[in-house]
């Protein structure tokens, strides 16, 4: 054999890197497939030995069944209103605290910047017990609203830092121009800033859904009655229940999903960007 | 048409004054260029004047009224930025449209003012577009048209061609001159390019640390400089500034003492600090041939270095130890580095300024 | 109009302050409250007694706590090489010239923002002893299926196998920023002086993203030393402590057994450990840096 070209060489190394990637891109997801394949079975065959990945019968049973139960639908209902409440509120308060931090030059600003940054360092679960105990304390516990406000310590540092990068890459000028040009001070705000800011504003309220749709340590020590329980927490508790019935779990699981593929997949360009804007310029 | 007055603007950050007693007048109509070397406080002015800043101190005066509450849409003035600041989204007719709108035009005005003012501008075909779909000079036009197209009493403009190319930026800047004698607004507009300035300027005003070293007409600034500052920052290449003595009728001429006699008469009639500075431009300095009658001051020096700038040609010539350029024109231009050759400076050439660099008449 | 343009940042600003103060700040504080007070679930409602630092010494004495730890540390370091590793490995594949990176990387995303409870569901069923596909393919290569869940020996490698699946992307994300960020000039330089890529990784790539490196492996030690869904939902932190890291003891202990004080106590210590890995760290990115 002769020697090789440096041209196949080339071709080797690439068509090797390919196989490493899809590798590990399809170890990555057999988990989620194996559990979606497994929402699709019926009952008998989620447990049949030899497992198989491609159900022989395709049913929808075990959706209908999640779909039915009245503490699940509940909960699905209870993780969407915290969710979206939390994303609403969150946004809100971060695009003002970033907006100030972007264009504003005031004397506690660097302190109140590191402040948020430095809280953002505490670790949430450290915080469970004395949440637990303050809510308790003040009859607070179960509420859906309780959770909505604690939620916002998960996400509030990193949107603040995230809009705040955002509204820096708006020039000041035209702000200033639309002043000039006759507008109030509102009136930039509607028509020039917030306009120009829903890019920012859109991957802000991706990231602060996803993280309230998925948080679970919260919501299972401040509100596990069966009227506040949310979806995750549910999920949980299918456990005890139900001894663990695979298959109403594994469509409970692929329901969790969805909305968080939807999003991934729908916005995947602007959520990297914003990822690399939040951890890394910040 | 209103005329603008400035009375001892002062801005400080902090530390720091950006405007310090800046005082202006610019007439009705007026074309003023503030021109200044980079972080001379320029920005700062025409942002207090356009009501984006507060000044920590000074009164604005528009017409008659003092304009120093107003928020900058009740100001009435327009400001083109470096940047042109268009709204991205918007198209360029809405763009040019927004100021009518926030001051409520009815459709029918606003319509017919945009259509006037894109074809006045050359800009008819664009008006669909987005900003991100034109190139810098069409960008540029349209920052004018908004800037104009409610004929506003002040029209500020902060260094508007400096994202150009050199040559549309030549274009653009008589572009806008004649728009300006067109309209005949009043016009305060930035740059840090001596060149811009005087190919615009119906005055100048010379800026520095904040403050204002001379206003005048360019061929004011440019022939009677108020003090070495403007001298050198006017002209290209700069003035050269040479030390000066007068001793027993005898002038002293560069810091190892050249005597040269006999001294001008006039010279001693001048109002002359011991010590002073002479100014004198490269393009007044001349070259002596052989065969040359010069009644003016001889000098011998040494080419030591040859620039070719195209049309002319800068040579720099050391004179005992201090240099001197001269600039020659292109055709005459048999020397070579190393050559000794003799130069002239006529009296009626030379600028006299004191040894703290304020001129002497 | 200047005057309340003075306050303006600080009344944008006040929301935010206000809720991490009420839900971060002053629980923090009142963590140490309880911590030397004895509460637990059933007495939460009625007086505390100070007891001093009867909690800590409870903890510090507790055999469980010192298993914890040690699965603390086998679960930390596993997680955290194991992430950081084939972060790195997967992070510089994507960095080659290829076709379609942007979809890639989003497939590699995804168990990212799927939530724990989900990842620790997930490898629960693979797991599974009886039914599970990972045993069955064991037996089917001719091994002999393993206890995943129940072997108190086994049972960590599970729950970090299952936390590496679910971190790693993170790391990928950030370290691929971190190689985004080299300028494609310097390899091709590297090249022409004679290099191979292998040499061109380890003496220019890896130093040129130190920083990104030191960070992502702060960022994934704190959150791996307090996770727990993943331990809590697979196992419940079984058999009995064996997959129990400290951050999971603190929460059994509060919300299992119901003694707040001594959850409270152990998370203060939780947090200690927090600060001193983090200042290590913050130590080794100063003084290279
Ligand atoms: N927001 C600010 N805070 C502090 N100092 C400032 C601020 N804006 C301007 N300065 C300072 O004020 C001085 C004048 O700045 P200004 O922007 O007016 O300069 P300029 O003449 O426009 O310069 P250039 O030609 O570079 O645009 C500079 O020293 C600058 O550093
Ligand atoms: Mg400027």
């Amino acid at each position: 054999m002769g020697k090789l070209s440096s041209n196949t060489i080339e071709k080797i190394e690439k068509s090797f890197v390919y196989i490493a990637i899809f590798t590990f891109i399809g170890l990555t997801l057999f988990p989620l497939i194996w559990v979606f394949t497994t929402s699709l079975k019926p009952n008998d065959e989620t447990m049949s030995f030899p497992p198989k990945l491609i159900p022989e019968h395709v049913t929808l049973e075990n959706y209908a069944f999640v779909f039915t139960d009245s503490t699940i639908v509940k909960s699905l209902y209870n993780s969407l209103i915290v969710s979206f409440g939390s994303m609403i509120l969150n946004v809100t308060i971060c695009a003002l605290a970033g907006y100030a931090l972007a264009r504003f030059e005031f004397k506690a600003k660097r302190i109140l910047f590191s402040l948020i940054l430095g809280l953002f360092m505490i670790p949430v679960v450290i915080n469970i017990i004395p949440l637990y105990s303050i809510l308790a304390n003040l009859g607070l516990l179960n509420s859906l609203v309780s959770l909505i406000l604690t939620f916002q310590i998960l996400i509030i540092p990193l949107n603040v830092i995230l809009l705040k990068n955002y509204f820096e890459t708006i020039p000041k000028e035209l702000e200033e121009s639309a002043l000039i040009d006759g507008c109030s001070r509102i009136g930039v705000l509607r028509r020039i800033t917030i306009p120009l800011s829903m890019p920012g504003f859109a991957v802000a309220s991706i990231f602060s859904f996803i993280f309230s749709w998925n948080e679970f340590v919260l919501p299972i020590v401040l509100a596990n009655s069966p009227n506040s329980t949310l979806f995750q927490v549910a999920l949980y508790q299918f456990i005890s229940l139900y001894r663990i019935e695979w298959g109403y779990l594994a469509a409970g699981i692929t329901i969790a999903l969805l909305p968080v593929i939807i999003l991934i997949v729908a916005f995947q360009r602007q959520m990297i960007k914003g990822f690399t804007m939040g951890s890394i310029r910040g | 048409m209103v005329d603008l007055k400035i009375e001892n603007l002062t801005k400080k950050y902090g530390e720091t004054t950006a405007l310090d007693k800046f005082s202006i007048d610019i007439k009705s109509g007026e074309l003023m260029v503030l021109l200044g070397p980079s972080g001379c406080g320029k920005t700062t002015a025409i942002r207090c004047i356009a009501g984006l800043i507060a000044p920590t101190n000074g009164q604005i005066y528009l017409g008659n009224k003092k304009v120093n509450e107003l928020s900058p849409k009740d100001r009435d003035v327009a400001m083109v930025f470096q940047n042109y600041a268009l709204y991205p989204h918007m198209s360029i007719h809405d763009n040019i449209a927004f100021p009518l709108k926030m001051r409520k035009k009815s459709k029918s005005d606003i319509q017919e003012k945009v259509i006037k003012m894109a074809e006045l501008l050359g800009i008819r075909d664009l008006l669909d577009r987005k900003p991100k779909e034109l190139s810098g000079g069409q960008m540029q036009r349209v920052a004018l048209g908004r800037a104009l197209v409610r004929e506003p009493k002040l029209f500020l403009m902060d260094e508007p061609l400096s994202n150009l190319d050199a040559k549309l930026r030549t274009h653009m800047r008589t572009e806008i001159k004649k728009l300006q004698k067109k309209i005949g607004i009043t016009t305060l507009y930035i740059t840090h390019d001596q060149v811009e300035a005087m190919s615009m300027a119906d005055r100048i005003a010379i800026m520095k640390n904040g403050n204002i070293q001379q206003i005048g007409t360019p061929t004011e600034v440019y022939h009677q400089p108020n003090n070495t500052f403007v001298g050198q920052f006017i002209g290209n290449p700069q003035m050269n500034l040479i030390s000066g003595s007068i001793k027993d009728e005898s002038l002293f001429l560069f810091s190892q003492p050249i005597i040269i006699q006999p001294v001008d008469k006039t010279l001693l009639e001048k109002k002359l600090t011991p010590k002073f500075i002479v100014g004198i431009r490269p393009r007044d300095v001349i070259i002596i041939k052989e065969t040359d009658i010069f009644t003016g001051i001889r000098l011998d020096g040494t080419v030591v270095f040859i620039e070719m700038l195209g049309d002319d040609t800068t040579v720099e010539v050391k004179i005992g130890s201090d240099s001197l350029l001269v600039t020659i024109n292109n055709i005459l231009n048999p020397f070579h580095v190393g050559d000794i050759i003799e130069i002239g400076i006529e009296y009626s050439k030379m600028h006299f300024f004191d040894d703290e660099g304020t001129r002497i008449d | 109009m200047h005057s309340i343009a003075r306050y303006e940042p600080y009344l944008y600003l006040l929301p935010a302050i206000s809720i991490l103060c009420v839900f971060l700040l002053f629980p923090f504080a009142w963590n140490i409250y309880i911590s030397t007070h004895g509460v637990s679930i059933t007495t939460i409602l009625k007086e505390w007694e100070f007891v001093w630092l009867d909690n800590f010494i409870q903890v510090l004495n507790d055999p469980n706590f010192h298993t914890s730890i040690k699965i603390s540390i086998i679960f930390v370091g596993g997680s955290v090489a194991f992430q950081f590793l084939i972060g790195l490995v997967i992070a510089s594949l994507l960095n080659q010239n290829i076709k379609g990176k942007q979809i890639l990387i989003a497939l590699i995303m995804i168990p990212w923002i799927t939530s724990g409870l989900i990842a620790a569901f997930s490898f629960k069923f693979i797991f599974d002893n009886s039914f599970g596909i990972i045993n069955y393919m064991l037996e089917y290569l001719g091994f002999s299926s393993i206890a995943w869940l129940s072997d108190p020996k086994i049972v960590v490698w599970s729950i970090i196998i299952a936390n590496v699946w679910y971190g790693t992307p993170f790391t990928i994300l950030f370290l691929t920023a971190g190689l985004l960020s080299i300028n494609p000039s310097i390899y091709e330089s590297a090249k022409v002086d004679g290099a191979s890529k292998i040499k061109s990784f380890f003496y220019l790539t890896l130093p040129m993203i130190r920083s990104f490196i030191i960070i992502d492996i702060i960022l994934i030690t704190i959150w791996s030393i307090n996770f727990f869904e993943i331990p809590l939902i697979m196992t419940g932190g079984n058999p009995l402590f064996a997959s129990t890291p400290a951050s999971l003891y603190m929460y059994r202990q509060a919300f299992e057994f119901g003694l707040l004080s001594k959850g409270s106590a152990s998370g203060i210590i939780l947090l200690s450990i927090n600060i001193v890995v983090a200042f290590i760290y913050i130590i080794a990115l100063k003084r290279r840096g």
